[in-house]
């Protein structure tokens, strides 16, 4: 499945936006960025597929709250059992 | 190079081999933390710490030392804290809770050792942990024969103060556990330069007690019919709490706390109301070991409580407050640690049986699982008795044993399904 992510560089970005968002009705979810996308930042929040266009919409007429948005293959599974 | 990549070189990590680790940690936390809807919105803040969990917290600690504070990296609840912040060093605990590092650990330990060990001298001699790597000492104790032996490998290769805990409650045993607190005060204000004082000692233990109310505010909540958080976010809250700066952790938490009131207030659960309720006790989980409590909720069931050093053993009781000399502060840590943590290390140790029994019944659990790391001795042996105490109060016990791995998820599925199954009947 193709979830969306927010990605940052640092952390109080994230949860800058993350709070903005809310504002905005929009929740995410905070979350650690994919190794595939990752640059600076190990923080990123997932944005829901159904919110995925307002979320664009708020970042371009808001620029500089976050570093890019991208989506990266992820599944996840609480019975998966692969543990870190 | 990114700022954190650049902080793990300078700290002259393996970073190839830590790469790996950090390549896991998105899957393992979204299938354990991503997967349910009815996290607290006040997790953010948790979520964010684990989220860069060797990023944001070792940056921190990069800074403040560079201005001149030294870290001490601690193994054990028994290590107090406030000997450390009075003489204004940070406390980081050190326990490792990953398999990543147990392979590095079994290059120099008996592979029939604990995985928290392994994990633990792994995660130094591999070099693939910044907090394992920023520590200016390790204060390390007597408590099993494992982490002794341990710490003389590990003190080859960095600072190490050992306290000597004895294994009793006796008044002898607490006149050496208050030498031993003298001792290593001595140990920490000639480290940092800053020795304690008895202002600064009445301060820190305002401090980690405010922490501790705070903690004990978070499983006072749990034991609400209306469960109004995870086990699993509980536990996140408690494994972070051993490294973060305590007084933001205080605030964090009761910021938690707000909102689980007001869920409790507002009859909100996360749990179904059939669904049985689940104490843990047994040893500690180290962050990140969070196999436990995602294999029983995602099987059904919440857990309201954990009976073990990541749960009540490191909040409950807490230290007298405005000692009026420094004799009288050493009193009162000893006090509360050596006279109130029933861990099994101690013989005899009744206590921690009478604690359980005392929770089971405060949290309302339909059952206990006792769940023990692989080749603890101690919990092992005193496991037997703790099971024994619990079937003669007629509560459901399952003794589990497991380590790091993935391998025996399966099994362990099992065989928690199972006792569910028998407990709901
Ligand atoms: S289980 Fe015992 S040895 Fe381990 S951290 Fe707790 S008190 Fe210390
Ligand atoms: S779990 Fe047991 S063997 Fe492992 S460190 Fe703790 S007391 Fe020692």
């Amino acid at each position: 499945m193709l979830v969306n992510y927010l990605l940052f560089d640092s952390h109080e970005q994230a949860l800058n936006l993350r709070s903005l968002l809310k504002d905005e009705g929009i929740r995410t979810r905070i979350a650690p960025a994919p190794r595939s996308l990752t640059r600076c930042c190990g923080v990123s929040l997932i944005v829901a597929e159904d919110d995925a266009d307002s979320v664009r919409d708020y970042i371009e007429s808001h620029p500089g709250l976050c570093r890019e948005f991208e989506a990266a293959e992820q599944d996840f599974n609480p019975n998966r059992d692969r543990y870190c | 190079m990114d700022k954190n990549h650049q902080m793990w070189q300078d700290l002259g990590m393996d970073l190839e081999t830590h790469d790996q680790l950090c390549e896991a940690l998105p899957a393992a936390f979204g299938d354990v933390f991503l997967t349910s809807n009815d996290s607290p919105d006040t997790m953010d803040y948790f979520y964010a710490v684990a989220a860069d969990i060797h990023g944001l917290r070792p940056a921190e600690l990069v800074e403040e030392q560079k201005k001149g504070r030294k870290i001490f990296g601690t193994f054990c609840v028994f290590v107090p804290d406030e000997v450390i912040l009075a003489s204004d060093g940070i406390v980081t605990g050190l326990c490792g809770g990953s398999q990543f590092w147990v392979p590095e650990g079994e290059t120099v330990l008996p592979a029939n050792t604990c995985p928290l060990i392994k994990a633990s001298v792994g995660a130094r001699l591999g070099r693939t942990c910044p907090f394992f790597r920023i520590a200016d000492m390790f204060v390390g104790e007597t408590t099993c024969d494992g982490k002794k032996k341990a710490y003389e490998i590990l003190g080859e290769d960095v600072p190490m103060h050992i306290m000597h805990l004895p294994h009793g409650k006796r008044p002898q045993d607490m006149q050496a556990w208050s030498d031993e607190i003298r001792l290593f005060m001595d140990q920490a204000g000639e480290l940092t330069g800053k020795p304690a004082t008895l202002e600064t000692l009445n301060d820190s233990i305002r401090i980690m007690n405010e922490k501790r109310r705070a903690l004990a505010r978070l499983y006072e909540c749990r034991k609400n019919e209306n469960v109004p958080i995870s086990g699993r976010d509980a536990l996140l809250i408690m494994q972070i709490a051993f490294f973060d700066d305590p007084e933001r952790l205080t605030a964090q938490v009761n910021r938690v706390c707000d909102e689980l009131e007001q869920r409790i207030a507002d009859g909100k659960s996360v749990a179904a109301k059939d669904a049985p309720r689940i104490l843990i006790t047994g040893t500690p989980l180290a962050v990140p070991n969070w196999k436990i409590h995602n294999i029983i909720e995602s099987s059904g069931a919440v857990v309201v409580c954990e009976e073990n050093c990541t749960g009540t053993r490191y909040f409950t009781h807490e230290v007298a407050e405005d000692n009026k000399s420094v004799e009288e502060a050493i009193d009162a840590l000893t006090d509360r640690y050596l006279g109130n943590i029933n861990c099994a290390c101690f013989t005899p140790n009744p206590g921690r049986a009478d604690d359980i029994v005392r929770l089971a019944k405060e949290y309302d659990v339909d059952g206990v699982i006792d769940l023990n790391l692989k080749f603890c001795n101690l919990y092992d042996t005193e496991g037997y008795l703790v099971e024994r105490r619990l079937s003669d109060e007629g509560i459901p016990v399952l003794g589990l044993e497991t380590d790091y791995t993935d391998s025996d998820a399966e099994q362990l599925r099992t065989r928690v399904e199972a006792f569910l199954e028998m407990i709901a009947d």
